[in-house]
């Protein structure tokens, strides 16, 4: 039988609402979990005269699970369906994290959000959902947990979900095509099959909802986008820039063009896991030796395309942030430092052009003074040097940023256009 | 409060770089509240080979900043990235 299409699965939402007993249950449920594991459990908690339910044993084999086999993939827990494998990977939830996952680490293909029935919407919930919009995660699944603590009310599932509705829309999710879920995680309600408690729910259970994702193409019809992580002089060999393809495809012979740095070369060898290929692919970690380039003429930052396509260097951008933390606030002027792909340049606040409801995604204020943490906001960014951006919509991975300053990420968000330098 | 796995991506200075010694010279300069687990080499390109590792930190403030500061100093070490993140 064919291997079966794998697809990365964030688990996302505010803290205490149930994402970890979500993917134990996910897994518990779906047979990912090693029978002699449960029966060893099952057996300790009747001997301990803990009761017979065996899903709190899961959860605590589960946090025991991880230091034995401790493997280098931060994503090591798998479960099946019908039709794919997934691996999961259960969000952080301080803020301080949000850099790391819009610079560096690798990308989910869907998520599913978890929001806490009783709580709703909470400030980690719209983190999240920003974030995941951020990093265009565009297929989500909201899983509306804990309905056993309010007692399976349809209403209440209705309420939360025109509020996380709310939420998700104003980040342009189109929720008619989502999946919003009752379920109790920890009582396996509505998870892998239809529960009797939530009469009124006849839609999708989890486990089904996962099988309507599709796998996201690779981007390899965008133009060539490389951001140089180091470059090398190598004997032997000349110069060699070192990244990852985050789209397009390099070919050998192709003419190249790095900016900001402005500089043309041509693509003499590509290598990955030190084999030469004839063509590098998105997702491809590769050194590459460039004829006509020193290595003093790059640095870390300056992003490869084709001549023909060259990445957009901006005289300044226009973006929508979210302010996830300041200890005052944002005003004209600001001048934080913006950490993109792989490179970090100060850039300065130069219009607060919208504040927008975080709710409805409605514009509550033109030209604001000032935004504070937990504001959304449309505003104008002129880097102090020069940087290559790409609009969101175009190149999605080139189009996003987090904001530090002070040793906090402060903000993220994403291109909307580029006045070109 | 919760761990989080880091996966952590480790440019050495050159081809010739030591990666024994670059091992010990991370370990010795990890934050007391950073735990190793693991580390994995990785082929590059062209003689190039880079070092992983994964790291376990608290889901608090500061996130990964002060490895990836402890790592980033070590003379032996070109870059220091993050590539994988979640919660243990
Ligand atoms: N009543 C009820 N409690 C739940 C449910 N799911 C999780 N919890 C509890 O909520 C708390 C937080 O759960 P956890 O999975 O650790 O949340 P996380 O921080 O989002 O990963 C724990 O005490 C769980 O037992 C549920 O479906 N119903």
């Amino acid at each position: 039988m064919a291997e079966k299409t794998h697809i990365n699965l964030a688990v996302v939402g505010h803290i205490d609402h149930g994402k970890s007993t979500l993917i134990g249950r996910l897994l518990h449920d779906t047979g990912a979990i090693e029978k002699h594991v449960i029966e060893k459990y099952k057996k300790e908690a009747e001997a301990k005269g803990k009761g017979t339910f065996e899903f709190a044993w899961v959860m605590d084999s589960l946090r025991e699970e991880r230091d034995r086999g401790i493997t280098i993939d931060v994503a090591h827990r798998r479960f099946d369906t019908n039709k794919y494998y997934f691996t999961v990977v259960d969000c952080p939830g301080h803020r301080d994290f949000v850099k790391n996952m819009i610079t560096g680490a690798s990308q989910a293909d869907a998520a599913i959000l978890v929001v806490d029935a009783k709580d709703g919407v909470q400030a980690q919930t719209k983190e999240h959902v920003f974030l995941s919009k951020t990093l265009g995660i565009n297929q989500m699944i909201v899983a509306i947990n804990k309905m056993d603590s309010v007692e399976y009310s349809k209403d209440r599932f209705n309420e939360v979900k025109k509020e996380v509705g709310d939420l998700l829309k104003m980040v342009s999710y189109k929720t008619d095509k989502m999946s919003f879920i009752p379920v109790s995680a920890y009582k396996g309600d509505n998870m892998v099959k239809l529960s009797d408690n939530t009469p009124w729910y006849k839609d999708l259970t989890i486990l089904k909802a996962l099988d309507t994702i599709e796998k996201p193409g690779m981007p390899v019809n965008l133009p060539l986008r490389l951001p140089i992580q180091d470059v090398y002089t190598i004997s032997g060999v000349g110069t060699v820039p070192v990244g990852r393809v985050e789209t397009g495809r390099m070919k050998k012979g192709d003419k190249v063009i790095f900016q900001p740095a402005d500089i043309v070369g041509e693509i003499k060898s590509i290598e990955m896991h030190h084999e030469e290929m004839p063509e590098a692919l998105p997702g491809d970690n590769i050194g590459f030796n460039v004829r006509g380039v020193a290595r003093k003429d790059l640095r870390r930052g300056d992003v490869c395309g084709h001549l023909d396509t060259p990445p957009t260097v901006a005289e300044e951008f226009t973006a929508q942030i979210v302010i996830l933390q300041h200890p005052t606030a944002v005003t004209v002027g600001y001048t934080p430092v913006f950490h993109c792909y792989t490179t970090q340049v100060a850039c300065t606040f130069i219009e607060l052009q919208k504040k927008l409801d975080p709710k409805t995604g409605q514009v509550v204020e033109e030209n604001p003074t000032f935004l504070k943490s937990g504001d959304a906001a449309i505003v104008k960014i002129r880097p102090t040097r020069p940087l290559v951006i790409e609009r969101a919509k175009d190149i999605p991975q080139l189009g996003r940023f987090a904001v530090r300053d002070m040793g906090m990420t402060i903000a993220a968000g994403i291109c909307l256009d580029v006045k070109k330098k | 409060m919760g761990e989080v796995a880091a996966k952590i991506k480790i440019m050495p200075k050159s081809t010739e770089t030591d990666l024994d010694k670059l091992k010990d010279a991370i370990k010795n300069a990890l934050p007391k509240n950073a735990i190793l687990k693991t580390f994995e080499e990785v082929p590059v390109a062209f003689g190039l080979v880079s070092l992983f590792a994964l790291v376990f930190v608290g889901d608090e403030a500061g996130g990964t900043e002060a490895v990836e500061d402890a790592i980033g100093v070590i003379d032996d070490v070109e870059s220091v990235q993050v590539v994988g993140l979640g919660r243990v």
